[in-house]
């Protein structure tokens, strides 16, 4: 009868406080059908508004991934909506437009000698793509709430340029071994201030602890590679020499420039699925809000893994999108000659419908292509984060937690959709 | 749990509800007991504070299965049921207003205007950019238009692997039938006619007045008047400005659905789709004007029509196609014909008596333009 009366609930939690102080984990439990289920909708919607209804579905996924993730026993919520990425769109246009019209006219008349002009467009459109991506990290803070509390971000965006701007160039004249200096510069300012609610967030982050963990990873995966390119030499070499005429096809492909394309794309993803493992680990093992700590286990090959289950549906998309175009022309051409030319046309010159169809099944392959990757990399890697997740003594932070005026409101994520930057 | 204070037990909806509340203000849950009446959800916070949601502001919050979130309009606030029965129960309760229904048909509204945008923008690609294209085209100066053919040009040589044909007294023929053949009209650009050692029976006019004429064409024409013809087709096209016009078409539709799309890698990719799709291809009208220009220009030399429309028939049968860009043969022979009735009665005379556009010599040096026939003449 106790429980009867509305009851004041740290005493009501206060032996579960005892667990929760210690060490809590964070669950999603998110299931694959609901994902898919919202998944094949908004493709399926996206495919007839041309890309417009990308932003509803992009909302969506973020509710579902939010609203699964539980803390402490209470789930994250994502409070950003479709209307608001639509606008920001918007206006991003509004500001790109004129400069792809310049850009287009620029190349069209005076070609090759239009350099001077080009120069200054070009350092614009990269300050715009900076302001993009600042504007996107401060959006989805701001729309992301935990029982009720939202967060907010305390950075602006000139801070953001100047570190940006000289980490970049830094990470060039370095050949990418700055990479994760910059990196950790960047999260320690992005991160460091934000808060949530009046909790000011610590990130204590340092570019070497960053780097060395890095190295260390690209260095692991480069063995691996190189491992099964020694093991796989004597198949190369056999397959070259064997004079199997059946093969011949198979050979050209394995000896010509597609062998290196192929190899060159796997392990560039290879090193960059760990690149992302070992970041997500590390920025959210130097994240506390005061005594309250989150605890990463995140694994690389976890990582790795969603890239190559996306890499390999990628190629079953392709698979099948090539093998029905073949199979389809085949029984037209064989069974109904005259009426499939009437109809289509040739290679040469296409109909209308051929056209059609063309641009309709690769829109269709970019749809599936899309589809898979927010599936497999988007949900896989979200996954991969929040279940490997713990958070220590997360009491102390839920107590202490008030809610605050939010310093930068943020109005969509603006310039970001218009070059679909992010995840 | 329902709570113990239901009036009847089972039959209807229990009248109180345990509920976890986050006031949006602190973080820490409260345990409160709501109450239904019918205009909405009521209840008591831990200080004591009485809130009330009507029911039209109450709507759904994504999360887990096994709870239900409610907010209140835009206001941070968040009730949580855990209990299943106790969801149910609400959920009938709310079940008339603003649930999932509402958000539906909010849904509905959104994909109802994307369509409608979709169409418009579709309507602006395919019908408003050709129409804008055609009154603007006429408007570009002549500069300008051969700054672009220039841009054209280098992009096609760099595709195509153009290798032109330009040594041998071949070019002083080429160039005398070209003068003859522009003399005739009031060109804005100067046409500039150059052989393309590539087999293809094909012929192609860029904007600002480069005309390709590829050798595989030059080896399967019967003689002068038929070359002569398609040089004057192409000249038509370049008179007409239908290159420029399609030039601006593609450029605009492939930049309109380059926006749509968004990103500017999605947008190139569909952009250039179009354009090679639109480039590909004058379209029936523009054809049609091509030949009645070269029917014109050919009449007014007073040489003979019949071999450039036999040409034209001929490709037909073969069913490849002068560039594949120029189709329906037959139709457009019967077209010229009738374009020029008198070309087959009154016309054969005069052209009898016309001096020929070329002599035996200067045509057979043409032929050789680009090396010794070790071609095979029919390739």
């Amino acid at each position: 009868m106790a429980q009867g009366r509305p009851a004041v609930s740290d005493t009501h939690d206060a032996s579960a406080m005892a667990v929760t102080n210690a060490q809590a984990g964070v669950t999603f439990t998110g299931k694959r059908a609901a994902f898919a289920g919202l998944l094949a909708r908004g493709s399926l919607l996206t495919l007839p508004t041309l890309g417009l209804y990308r932003f509803w579905l992009v909302t969506d996924i973020r509710r579902h991934l939010y609203g699964n993730t539980l803390i402490a026993g209470e789930p994250l919520e994502y409070a950003g909506r479709g209307g608001e990425l639509l606008r920001g769109f918007l206006i991003g246009m509004a500001v790109l437009i004129p400069i792809n019209l310049l850009l287009t006219l620029l190349g069209l008349t005076s070609f090759g000698n239009s350099g001077a002009l080009l120069a200054p467009i070009f350092v614009g459109l990269m300050m715009l793509q900076h302001f993009a991506q600042f504007r996107t990290f401060a959006y989805r803070v701001t729309r992301t709430r935990y029982r009720g509390i939202a967060g907010s971000l305390d950075a602006d965006f000139g801070g953001y340029l100047t570190r940006r701007l000289g980490w970049d160039s830094a990470a060039v004249l370095s050949l990418g071994l700055a990479i994760p200096f910059r990196r950790a510069a960047l999260d320690r300012y992005l991160i460091g201030n934000c808060r949530l609610g009046d909790q000011k967030a610590q990130f204590t982050g340092s570019g070497w602890g960053l780097a060395w963990r890095v190295y260390f990873g690209w260095a692991i995966t480069l063995l691996v590679w190189l491992v099964i390119a020694v093991l796989s030499v004597p198949l190369l070499a056999s397959l070259i020499a064997a004079d199997a005429p059946e093969l011949d096809e198979l050979r050209e492909v394995m000896t010509g420039s597609v062998l290196w394309i192929i190899a060159t794309v796997v392990v560039g993803f290879t090193f960059y699925a760990v690149y992302v493992a070992i970041w997500q680990r590390w920025r959210l093992n130097h994240l506390s809000f005061g005594t309250t700590r989150f605890v990463s286990a995140l694994r690389a090959r976890q990582v790795v893994g969603c890239y190559l289950r996306f890499g390999l549906s990628v190629l079953a998309v392709l698979f099948c999108v090539l093998a029905l175009a073949t199979v389809g022309s085949v029984i037209l051409t064989d069974h109904y000659p005259e009426e499939s030319l009437a109809v289509l046309g040739t290679w040469e010159d296409p109909t209308m419908l051929r056209n059609a169809i063309m641009i309709g099944s690769i829109l269709l392959m970019l749809t599936l292509i899309g589809a898979a990757r927010r599936y497999f990399v988007e949900r896989g890697v979200w996954l991969a984060v929040t279940s490997t997740l713990s958070v220590a003594q997360p009491q102390a932070l839920i107590e202490r937690l008030r809610y605050s005026e939010p310093r930068s409101a943020g109005a969509g994520e603006g310039l970001a959709d218009a070059f679909t930057l992010g995840p | 749990m329902p709570s113990p204070s239901a009036r009847d037990g089972q039959s209807s909806a229990p009248e109180v509800l345990r509920a976890a509340y986050f006031d949006g203000e602190r973080a820490d849950r409260q345990e409160v007991m709501l109450r239904l009446p019918p205009e909405g959800i009521g209840f008591s916070t831990a200080e004591g504070e009485s809130v009330f949601w009507p029911r039209g502001d109450v709507h759904r919050v994504a999360g887990p299965d096994d709870r239900l979130i409610l907010a209140c309009g835009e206001a941070r606030a968040r009730l949580q049921l855990h209990d299943r029965e106790a969801r149910q129960a609400l959920l009938r309760h709310l079940g008339a207003l603003r649930g999932a229904r509402e958000s539906a048909r909010d849904n509905r509204r959104v994909v109802f205007w994307l369509i409608a945008a979709t169409i418009s923008i579709l309507v602006c690609a395919f019908l408003l950019i050709p129409l804008v294209a055609g009154r603007v085209a006429p408007l570009v100066p002549a500069g300008a238009e051969i700054r672009l053919g220039n841009a054209v040009d280098r992009a096609l040589r760099d595709h195509l692997d153009l290798v032109t044909c330009e040594a041998g007294p071949g070019t002083e023929a080429l160039a005398s039938l070209t003068r003859q053949l522009s003399e005739l009209h009031e060109l804005h650009v100067d046409p500039q006619v150059t052989i393309v050692a590539r087999n293809e029976v094909n012929a192609l006019a860029l904007p600002g007045g480069r005309i390709y004429v590829f050798d595989g064409l030059l080896r399967v024409v019967d003689g002068p008047d038929a070359l002569a013809g398609v040089i004057a087709h192409e000249i038509g096209h370049v008179a007409h400005r239908d290159g420029l016009r399609n030039l601006i078409q593609a450029g605009g539709t492939g930049f309109l659905l380059g926006l749509l799309f968004g990103d500017f890698v999605g947008g190139g990719v569909m952009g250039t789709l179009v354009q090679t799709s639109l480039m590909a291809s004058y379209s029936r009208r523009q054809e049609l004007a091509a030949d009645r220009f070269a029917a014109q220009s050919l009449h007014a030399l007073g040489r003979p029509i019949h071999p450039f429309a036999g040409f034209l028939l001929d490709l037909d049968d073969e069913g490849g196609g002068f560039l594949a860009t120029h189709p329906m043969g037959e139709e457009r022979e019967s077209a010229i014909r009738q374009r020029d009735p008198q070309a087959n009665h009154a016309g054969e005379s005069r052209a009898e008596a016309s001096r020929a556009l070329l002599t035996q010599a200067e045509w057979a040096d043409l032929r050789e333009i680009c090396g010794t026939g070790a071609r095979d003449p029919g390739a």
